[in-house]
């Protein structure tokens, strides 16, 4: 056995943070403003600054209102608003109130935002008191890269980390990967980790972001929990010849004859893509009733208020810089396909991305010296908030609770020692494709993943039937993992990343198999053989742990609902608890 | 230069004046699925690996000397209504084939 650097290049850090996004640079920052004598180095596998989902979407940062009641305003809207009643409403009250001094801290940090001279945000309109927004730069991860190398944090870019290193207790003290570029070993020694790798999010194009849930499955790997798995897919109804949103359009949507959908299957106006909106758009195409098209030159209230084209300056929520490069994209694809007209075709685009590892209102995951800030736990952290157009409120929010926790652990922990035998083992895995000769490329895995974005079935409108046509696909796809075959680091990283992809495949259909009942508006789960809402049965989170054989394990826990304010109607307090919140 | 690829979502074809490009390795720093790489040799960046372009063109906007040119081919290969439908096979879907 001989020493760590005969693997690989060491670097030590008292705090390490995995992943120079919005969210990691957030952490790193708050946690050296709060002590600037710790060393704290970003890792990224891309260029920090221009990597990350922010680099994409920079369309608006809110903060919990300033109003006295901003708070619990807030949380009644986010309990209700998307996936009623699962929100750990503990986690989502400190949320809030840090919430509260996001923008204002974004300031500090020198983000530009569309604040007035006094700071102040603009009230989002339709929730009073409640959540305040505001513009952001799409180049706030290069202001947050500024920011942070002024306060001498350390940032490392184009490394790719695919698994964590432990003690003998199971505590994370470091992470081992390599170079982008030229492929050399790279191995991270620290006291505390922050995980902020964004979760996985299958083959999204345009104007999106995709991830590929390195960080879901090192952490999987190594004990953390993860949770709510099942509320993972999300429809947009999109222009069929462009496959861009039709924002607030899908209310309109008319077959060949001119029957209204919504109209004819739901009877209401909605103000999401439902799943039953989505089966009935299948069901009128089965039926030979396509092409399905929208009349833009009448649009509804819906689509008046979600896709006018006045946002920026009604909202304050786009700047100019993300509005210049979405006209961009725009330019080019009618350029390509022509315009598409005032009476479009329409079709749907399906969203899949899982964000599960469960964390504290500290960030912390159940292992202990491993933190989870931004997406990567959106809904471990049974927040759900996420889900309208907050994920930059959200990935700073989340790194300022992680900074303020993460520091004081680190500044009161020692060293551990690295375990030769676990680098060694880790460094074979993680190069294992390297020294393979198979004709099995990982496009093989993306293309059949990619499949299921077409699949209403199996992504929307999920039963027991079609989640077990999924069970013999990944069953396929774990055979051809071992096989994958790379020849250089950039084809290693997609054989790596093909399996953590796969890991989280599995979890949101293993999740979506226990959960027999539907439930949710924005990231529904859907279940056409359990098409009720069941309160009596399913206040539960879904949790997923590696079991000590090396298999996924599911276990579910009761949402202690009488430690909170917001409940369902006729809540009756389960046996063996009390009131514990109206006391 | 040109490149093109073919995928289940969108086909894109990048046209690239590499005689022109100055080496400031923008579409490099810029793109997150690293698509672009740096040609030692002939001293300058192309797309080597054009599979994993999501259409996003940021390269393309930062591209300091104007030289790159993606062109999208097709935006959706198979129309998902239909393919849940049971109208469409997995075998007449193109990049996975």
């Amino acid at each position: 056995m001989g020493s760590v650097k005969d693997y690989g290049e060491l670097y030590t850090s008292d705090i390490l943070v995995i992943g120079g996004g919005m969210a990691g640079l957030v952490t790193a920052i708050r946690a050296k403003e709060n002590d600037p004598d710790l060393d704290i180095l970003v890792v990224d596998k891309g260029i920090i600054g221009w990597n990350g989902q922010a680099t994409k979407a920079g369309n608006g940062i809110r903060a919990t209102s300033k109003h006295p009641d901003g708070v619990m305003n807030a949380l009644k809207y986010l309990v209700h608003a998307h996936t009623p009643y699962m929100n750990n409403q503990e986690f989502l009250k400190r949320y809030l109130e840090v919430h509260r001094d996001n923008i204002d801290y974004m300031r500090h940090c020198g983000v530009i935002t569309s604040c007035d001279d006094e700071g102040n945000a603009k009230p989002l309109p339709f929730i009073p008191d409640a959540l305040d927004m505001g513009g952001v730069s799409i180049h706030v991860a290069k202001q947050l890269r500024s920011f942070a190398l002024k306060l001498g944090i350390r940032l490392l870019s184009r490394v790719n980390l695919f698994e964590l290193l432990t003690n003998g207790q199971g505590k994370v003290i470091g992470a081992i990967g390599f170079d982008m570029d030229h492929g050399e070993c790279k191995i991270f020694h620290a006291k505390a980790t922050a995980l902020a790798t964004q979760g996985c999010h299958f083959k999204k194009i345009g104007l999106e972001f995709m991830g590929y849930g390195t960080g879901v499955g090192a952490a999987y790997r190594v004990g953390a929990v993860m949770s709510n798995v099942e509320f993972s897919t999300q429809v947009d109804v999109v222009f069929k010849k462009t496959n861009t949103p039709i924002y607030g359009g899908f209310n309109m949507i008319q077959n060949k004859n001119g029957r209204n959908l919504t109209d004819h299957y739901i009877g209401h106006k909605e103000w999401e893509v439902t799943p039953a909106l989505v089966e009935a758009m299948v069901k009128e195409v089965k039926d030979g009733n396509g092409p399905l098209w929208v009349n833009l030159e009448e649009p509804d209230e819906v689509r008046a208020m979600i896709g006018g084209h006045d946002m920026d300056e009604t909202t304050q929520r786009m700047f100019r810089d993300k509005l210049a490069w979405e006209e961009h994209v725009f330019m080019k694809t009618a350029r390509t396909s022509g315009e598409v007209g005032s009476k479009p075709e329409t079709t749907i685009k399906t969203v899949i991305q899982v964000e599960p590892i469960k964390v504290d209102t500290d960030i912390k995951t159940n292992v202990e010296g491993l933190w989870a800030p931004g997406k990567i736990s959106t809904q471990g952290n049974a927040y759900f908030g996420w889900t309208r157009g907050d994920g930059l409120g959200n990935a700073s929010t989340t790194g300022m609770m992680a900074g303020d926790s993460i520091y004081r652990y680190a500044r009161e922990a020692e060293f551990d020692e690295i375990n030769v035998d676990q680098v060694a083992a880790l460094k074979e895995k993680i190069y294992a494709p390297l020294h393979r000769n198979t004709a099995h490329k990982p496009k093989e895995i993306f293309d059949m993943i990619e499949r299921y974005i077409f699949d209403v079935n199996k992504c929307v409108t999920k039963s027991a039937e079609e989640i077990q046509k999924v069970y013999a696909d990944i069953d396929k796809m774990k055979k051809i993992l071992p096989e994958l075959t790379a020849e250089d680091p950039h084809t290693l990283s997609k054989c790596l990343e093909a399996a953590d992809t796969v890991l989280c495949l599995e979890m949101i259909f293993r999740s979506a198999e226990t959960r027999t009942e539907s439930r949710g508006i924005m990231y529904p789960h859907y279940r056409t053989d359990y098409p009720k809402t069941d309160d009596k049965n399913w206040l539960k989170w879904i949790n997923i742990r590696q079991g000590a054989d090396g298999e996924m394990e599911l276990f579910t826990e009761d949402i202690p609902l009488w430690r909170y304010p917001v409940r369902p109607e006729g809540y009756e307090i389960p046996e063996g608890h009390a009131e514990e919140y109206y006391v | 230069m040109i490149v093109t690829n073919h995928g289940q979502q969108q086909s894109v074809k990048f046209t690239v004046d590499t005689d022109r490009c100055c080496g400031c390795k923008r579409c490099i720093r810029r793109c997150m699925e690293n698509v672009w790489q740096w040609d030692e040799e002939h001293g300058h960046a192309y797309p080597k690996y054009p599979d994993e372009c999501v259409l996003c063109l940021q390269c393309e906007m930062d591209c300091l000397n104007n030289v790159i040119d993606i062109t999208p081919v097709e935006f959706l290969q198979v129309d998902p209504l239909e393919y849940s439908a049971g109208l469409i096979s997995v075998e007449e879907m193109g990049g996975g084939k």
